[in-house]
């Protein structure tokens, strides 16, 4: 190998480097190595390295390669929501599936809010605190006055009803977490 | 500007070829020990795979993260190069055999499905 192809080769083996920079050390020691083992393995099978490297793609692209796909994997291998999360946000430009995902998640919190509410403030003014419905039919979580235009439904029936809408929004958001998870890895 | 129906297939085998890959390359672990260049050289000759030069290291990566494979580096016997060698975990066996049932049924399914 020429001295210009091996700058070429270093130079690109530099910048991947960089675009792995979010990796743990020993991640990014081992890409970086076994990317140059393989541009060696390439020079010798009779291929040029800017040929090799035109092949892997841009040093940023192909990094960001890595990241993308070990990032989908820490998430999924440790089930852990917080990670899970972390990654749809960082997609939810890119990726419709992790914008849904967020989007489900935003709705289902909400909910858990409103049963959240419910629960703390139900015993402080039980009469005015419930699920209310108005006359035009639109439900809503909250306070009422009990007049003509609104009419409270559940009574202390909120109480159940709140447990069991945080335990089906915890299941259910779980789920629809793993399920945008996973399509990131598609 | 909309892409051009080339490019829109394209994209489409990218994605296909994804899934694909991945079964192919558990199957391919299944007979031993391999470095990503022969895995490559492999999927490409022996499972008529038409896989990008860029894309099978993140691929192996993400299985090793994922407990599927593991890995060692290794002196390469011909050439005394260092190789890192990916090998098959118990569980990307259990892996593999799932995803190739499925697969399996999916084929078959798609396959009577075409055919009508």
């Amino acid at each position: 190998m020429d001295e210009k192809a091996y700058a070429e080769l270093k130079a690109y083996l530099r910048r991947l480097g960089w675009a792995l920079a979010t990796l743990p050390v020993r991640d990014r020691d081992d890409i970086v190595e076994e990317t140059r083992e393989h541009v060696l393995a390439r020079v010798e099978q009779g291929l040029s390295v800017r040929e090799t490297l035109a092949a892997l793609g841009q040093a940023e692209t192909y990094g960001r390669r890595f990241v993308d796909e070990m990032e989908v994997s820490g998430a999924l291998a440790g089930q852990r929501s917080l990670a899970s999360l972390a990654l749809l946000l960082r997609r939810a430009h890119r990726s419709a599936a992790a914008a849904l995902t967020l989007l489900v998640l935003l709705v289902l919190s909400i909910l858990a809010l409103m049963a959240i509410a419910a629960l703390v403030t139900k015993p402080f003014d039980p009469e005015h605190v419930g699920l209310w419905i108005t006359s035009r039919g639109g439900l809503y979580v909250g306070t009422g006055d009990g007049s003509s235009v609104r009419r409270e439904l559940l009574g202390n029936w909120i109480y159940p009803a709140a447990v069991l809408d945080l335990a089906a929004v915890w299941v259910l958001g779980r789920r629809i977490l793993l399920w945008g998870t996973r399509r990131q890895a598609r | 500007m909309s892409p051009s129906p080339e490019n829109r297939v394209e994209a489409r085998n990218a994605q296909f070829l994804r899934g694909l890959m991945e079964v192919a390359l558990l199957r391919l672990l299944k007979d031993g020990p391999e470095y990503g260049l022969e895995i490559l050289e492999r999927l490409r000759r022996d499972a008529g795979l038409n896989v990008a030069e860029g894309t099978i290291y993140p691929l192996l990566h993400r299985l090793e993260k994922a407990g599927s494979i593991n890995s060692e580096w290794r002196l390469d016997p011909a050439g005394g190069r260092p190789r890192r060698y990916y090998a098959l975990t118990e569980a990307g066996r259990a892996e593999f055999e799932a995803l190739a049932a499925e697969w399996r049924r999916i084929s078959r399914a798609l396959n009577a499905f075409l055919e009508t």
